[in-house]
């Protein structure tokens, strides 16, 4: 007995090239938008194609790659988190201030900022999951009330100056590379294989699509969604502490829109804000995007005063050619 | 999919909500408000002097009256991440045109911008299906970018006369922003407890599918929810240009999330359909009350924001139990 | 799922793999299962039948462990369970194809079918590759060559039914029940799922098969278990039956005193469906309704009852044909339906059909709010006044406006639904299953709302899949099978056998109006 359910697919090849463009549509429009940008700054201006200048894209697309990546796996797993920004200030800021007044080694403190920023985001996780809250208003929560600790470490004004060797760190580069842009490149690797590769990653898309069907297969829906907020604040302190080793002193207004501009990356990615669908390649596609149109404009010295407007009318226009896709 | 044909059988005496959790729901913000006035009166007689109630007036009118568009967008299961922006470029176009004799040319200008934003946000809600925080908060940048093309980044001028009469004049012994806010509140407690738009609204957010079928328009009932709220943020970016004198780019920086903390304090449903403007307003109150308090008691700055953080969380910890067992009980 | 192979090897042979004994179960005063006794031996495929409410659903829930029965036993591989649950159902190697699938869209099929446990290398990481080959060797056991990395979302629902087959074969379930697994599918589809599950049964598992279509399951099925009202009928091989016995066990009662005395008085044609298709759902559907009349629409699960209900009142794009109403084209919108005096009461309640957190006021008055506006505002009195006098009208309890609706019992809750749009003194009304879910008392009161409306010059489309309730309250019965109309009976003429027959287009039905093509292809698919 021959029987399939197959339907004979005449040119079978070229539907499934047609199902592979609509199954990646929104990544594959970024990274034309990447490619187009680059091409026509390019030739555009000399100073952009310096290979110095496109460095500088990647050192500066760090930050928001970062919390993107947390941000990305919280979506994907059903949920939002609007403390990402906070987080990453009140880690830089606490580890400054623990870096000027107390004797413990430095390397131990950026360890305890790392874990805290951890254990906040289990902070929201827990109370997500115990209280069925909405994940937004929750970590809305969470996050006013980091801004006030935020406050209260540093008293409003700058901290005093982080020790030298760190801000060395932020310079390092092997060859023309900086390390910190090299170990980006690993994060988002691993953050990847992690997604893509591993059980875990898989259950993450697994509870975003349907938490029912989830716990059908015996997943641990609650300790999953909450390992993805644990990620989301770790990523986000590391995110507070590049910011601290950049500027040098604890800035009392770093990290402010974090939050905003990586949930607007991975929407612009690809990222479904009703979980389960979307890559992180399409993360790391916004994420250059942005951090590339913002230098394109300054290359061609767009005024700040309209780069706003400018990056506004771009996010709306990918808003508005968004295709929802609740099939099923 | 096709329609599940599991035998569904409701039994009569469905368990009920425990009473104290129904109750906590419908009036946390105002006990605590209570609580909180009670804590002030001891410890910080100075709150009750004129002139900070006064201060309290007038701040808690410029977020009451946010609130009231934004608790509308809230209870067609939305949300409204634009006023910000809104308030902050109606404010400068007012402000820094001001050549006498225009006011009304100014106003509809105001008016113009406030209609194309809730259009807009309306439109990619209803019709592009955007989910409304990623389209609001487009619009937030793209409104916030107009602002500072316009501006340069600068602090906008005098604010005329008439616009600083209604920012800090008064009628009748009253502050005149806290006369425009109770006015507007009156209109939105009747618009939405007693006409049919109202109970169009509570309908499409409580259960958009029913409301179709019961004939309610809800796109276009959605659509006006969003314009309605552009409206309360530019009426309150004109009261609060004109009580400052002067524009600049800190106008209205925290009213966003402010205004959705307060409506949710005060009782309104995230989740949509639940919830109304006079425990919103409660929870404007109690948010400027606790802000002020703080200020007053001479506590450092960030106690107003960790107790703001902190009542968010309850207010949230109360719904989420509150769903929980209703879940349970039907 | 180590534990799996365990139980399976311990199977004696001869002793059936599951075996209730007396059970019961009742929700609040209904009993939806009363003295049950079932039997399903390794190695065969068992069909139950019965019609909507005979207590199938029950019985897959209670076997899945969902429900605990209120009396009586459940023996799984000779093993006796108190108190089954849904993970002792499964380690004990059951598994629940639901007639709604659990697929996640956007995951491949690969991952689906072995979601939870996917295999893994020595550095705990997700192997792509055996994720492939052991999914693709569980579709090749059922004889599919679908490719493993494909997303859910890109197959065909015949393709997903075989993905949430496999699911089953991955924990190697030998107990596989299915729930009308075949009412999304046809023709070739259907040879191909009837195949596999052969295939299974030849393996030695055990299959209980749930379907309306009666040819399958003389064509599918060992044995033929009978339910009705919650009872077993009989329980035989599927040899020692024909269609027609096995009808009659499944309908064959005294319809009980549920029923008003009809009036019939039928007026001109109000509503008028003329050659009316939906893409997909609805092929060149035409009937007419009079005034005072009460139209029966019968059909299984997915003939198109719903879609015709829905085209009426403009929730389906209609892509040929034209509706209309009183001579002119009918509107396109509930809203302008609404205004124009065609309304629809629809099938799901909970999600359709109330507003839950709101009072039955508030539910009764949505559609009327222009009646209610005094100087332009709702007036809280006249509000009052219209929902007691609804309530009163319509015997709803408790008789408070005040109560939040979701407190309200399922027949009160479709009180409510009923009245809020008679009150609109409407035309025609359309009724997608009235009465689910809903006890007897309250659907005795619903079907003399019914014939009280009519009395009233009011038309009525009923769809429903419960056959007593068409013949109780119809004057003419329309039957639908897979999107096309294929008989139309008087009440004089229609008994549940003609019905069924035409509805399983099995047989010659007195078929008068819109034959079709469908009895060639039913020979085809013996």
């Amino acid at each position: 007995m021959s029987l399939t359910l197959e339907r004979p697919v005449v040119g079978e090849r070229r539907a499934e090239t047609v199902s592979a463009v609509r199954r990646h549509g929104a990544v594959l429009f970024i990274y034309s938008l990447v490619v187009i940008l680059l091409i026509a700054a390019s030739a555009v201006s000399s100073d952009f194609r310096q290979p110095s200048n496109l460095i500088d894209v990647l050192r500066q697309s760090i930050v928001l790659g970062l919390v993107t990546i947390g941000q990305t796996y919280v979506l994907l797993a059903g949920g939002i988190d609007m403390s990402v920004g906070m987080t990453s200030r009140v880690v830089a800021l606490g580890t400054a201030v623990a870096m000027s007044h107390t004797l413990i080694h430095p390397y131990v403190l950026i360890l305890l900022g790392l874990i805290g920023g951890g254990l906040i985001g289990f902070l929201n996780g827990r109370l997500i999951t115990g209280l069925g809250a909405a994940p937004f208003i929750v970590t809305l929560g969470m996050m006013g009330a980091l801004a006030g600790t935020a406050l209260a470490i540093s008293g409003g004004g700058p901290t005093d100056a982080v020790p030298d060797f760190f801000l060395a760190a932020y310079d390092a580069s092997m060859g023309p590379i900086p390390v910190a842009v090299l170990v980006m490149a690993v994060i988002w690797l691993v953050a990847w294989f992690v997604l893509s590769r591993t059980r875990f990653g898989r259950n993450i898309y697994a509870v975003g699509g349907s938490t029912a069907v989830a716990r059908l297969a015996a997943i641990d829906v609650r300790r999953t969604q909450t390992s993805t907020y644990v990620i989301a604040g770790v990523l986000s302190a590391a995110a507070g502490l590049f910011l601290l080793a950049r500027s040098g002193v604890g800035d009392p207004s770093l990290g402010g829109n974090l939050e905003f501009q990586s949930i607007v990356a991975a929407a612009i990615g690809g990222i479904s804000l009703y979980g389960g669908r979307g890559s992180l390649v399409g993360s790391l596609g916004a994420v250059l995007l942005v951090s590339l149109s913002s230098n394109v404009m300054n290359m061609l010295h767009v005024s700040a005063y309209y780069q706003d407007l400018a990056l506004g009318v771009i996010v709306l226009l990918g808003v508005a050619v968004y295709r929802p896709r609740r099939s099923m | 999919m096709t329609t599940t044909r599991q035998l569904e059988i409701t039994g009569a005496g469905s368990r009920r909500t425990r009473p104290g959790i129904e109750w906590l729901s419908r009036y946390a913000a105002g006990t605590t408000l209570v609580v909180v006035l009670c804590i002030a009166a001891v410890v910080t007689p100075s709150f009750y002097s004129a002139g900070n109630l006064r201060t309290v007036a007038l701040q808690a009118a410029a977020l009451g009256v946010v609130v009231l568009g934004q608790t509308v967008a809230l209870l067609v299961r939305g949300l409204d991440m634009s006023v910000t922006a809104v308030i902050a470029f109606s404010g400068v176009l007012v402000v820094s045109a001001g050549a006498p004799g225009q006011a009304f040319w100014l106003l509809l200008l105001a008016a113009g911008v406030a209609a194309v934003v809730g259009l807009t946000n309306g439109l990619l809600i209803t019709w592009r299906k955007v989910p409304p925080f990623v389209a609001t908060f487009a619009m937030l940048i793209v409104v916030g970018g107009c602002r500072l093309a316009y501006t340069h980044g600068q602090t906008s001028g005098s604010a005329p006369g008439w616009l600083r009469q209604l920012g800090s004049g008064s009628l009748l012994g009253l502050p005149m922003p806290v006369v425009i806010w109770v006015v507007l509140l009156i209109i939105f407690w009747l618009a939405l407890a007693r006409t049919r738009w109202g109970r169009w609204i509570y309908a499409a957010g409580a259960n958009p599918e029913a409301a179709r079928h019961s004939g309610v328009p809800v796109g276009a009932v959605v659509l006006s929810a969003y314009v309605v709220c552009a409206f309360c943020a530019m009426i309150a970016g004109l009261v609060l240009s004109g009580y400052l004198g002067y524009v600049d780019a800190n106008l209205g920086v925290n009213v966003n999330l402010n205004s959705i903390t307060a409506a949710i304090i005060g009782g309104v449903a995230f989740s949509g359909g639940r919830g109304g403007v006079l425990g919103a307003t409660l929870g404007a109150i109690l948010l400027t009350v606790l802000v002020n308090v703080v200020v007053v008691a001479g506590l450092p700055v960030y106690w107003q924001i960790i107790a703001m953080g902190v009542v968010l969380v309850l207010a949230v910890a109360i719904q989420g139990l509150r769903d929980r067992t209703i879940a349970d009980g039907s | 799922m180590g534990s799996s192979d365990a139980t399976a090897a311990a199977v004696r042979p001869g002793e059936p793999l599951l075996r209730l004994a007396g059970v019961s179960k009742a929700f609040g005063g209904v009993q939806a299962l009363s003295d049950i006794s079932f039997e399903l031996a390794a190695g065969e495929i068992h069909a139950l039948a019965g019609e909507n409410g005979a207590g199938k659903s029950t019985f897959v829930k209670l076997v899945a462990g969902v429900y605990p029965p209120d009396a009586g036993s459940v023996v799984l591989n000779g093993e006796e369970h108190a108190r089954l649950t849904p993970k002792l159902a499964r380690q004990a190697g059951i598994a629940v194809v639901h007639q709604e699938f659990n697929l996640l869209p956007e995951l491949s099929v690969g991952e689906n079918i072995l979601l939870g446990a996917l295999p893994r290398d020595r550095w705990k990481t997700v192997s792509a590759k055996r994720t492939q080959r052991t999914a693709a060797e569980l579709l090749a056991r059922l004889g599919s060559t679908i490719d493993p990395r494909r997303l859910v979302r890109e197959l065909t629902v015949a393709q997903q039914q075989l993905v949430e087959i496999a699911k089953a074969l991955a924990v190697d379930a030998r107990i596989i029940l299915l729930d009308e697994p075949s009412t999304v599918l046809s023709g070739d589809e259907l040879d191909v799922l009837h195949a596999v599950l052969r295939r299974l049964r030849d393996d030695g598992r055990g299959l209980i098969y749930i379907s309306h279509r009666l040819n399958e399951v003389f064509a599918l099925a060992d044995r033929v278990t009978v339910f009705k009202d919650g009872r077993h009928v009989s329980t035989c091989d599927t040899s020692e039956l024909d269609h027609d016995e096995l009808i009659r066990r499944m309908v064959g009662r005294p319809l009980v005193e549920l029923f008003p005395q009809r009036h019939p008085s039928p007026g001109q044609p109000v509503l008028e469906v003329d050659n009316v298709s939906v893409p997909g759902k609805l092929f060149d559907v035409s009937f007419s309704l009079r005034q005072g009349e009460i139209v029966g629409l019968a059909g299984l699960g997915g003939s198109g009852r719903t879609t015709i209900a829905r085209a009426i009142v403009g929730l389906e794009r209609v892509a040929a044909g034209h509706i209309s109403l009183d001579g002119a084209p009918a509107p396109r919108s509930p809203a302008a339906c609404a205004r124009a005096g065609l309304v629809m009461v629809p099938e799901d309640r909970k999600t359709h059909g109330i507003l839950a957190e709101h009072s039955v006021a508030f539910n009764l008055s949505l559609p009327s709010l222009q009646r209610l506006l005094r100087h332009r505002f709702l007036s809280p009195r006249a509000e009052k006044v219209m929902a007691d006098r609804l309530i009163k009208e319509f015997g709803i309890r408790p008789p408070t406006p005040g109560t939040d609706i979701r407190r309200l019992s399922g027949g009160n809750q479709q009180k409510v639904v009923l009245a809020r749009w008679l009150a609109q003194s409407p035309k025609v009304v359309v009724l997608d299953e009235p009465t689910r879910g809903v006890d007897v008392g309250a659907k005795a009161e619903i079907y003399a709302l019914v014939e009280r409306l009519r009395e009233t010059g009011v038309s009525v489309l009923l769809a429903s899949s419960e056959l007593p309730e068409i013949l109780g309250t119809c004057d003419r019965v329309l039957v639908l099978h897979e999107g096309q109309l294929v008989a139309e009976m008087d009440r004089a003429t229609a008994t549940e056998e003609a019905i069924m027959r035409a509805a399983t287009n099995s047989g010659s039905a007195t078929v008068s109006a819109g034959a079709s093509d469908d009895d060639a292809r039913d020979s085809a698919c013996r």
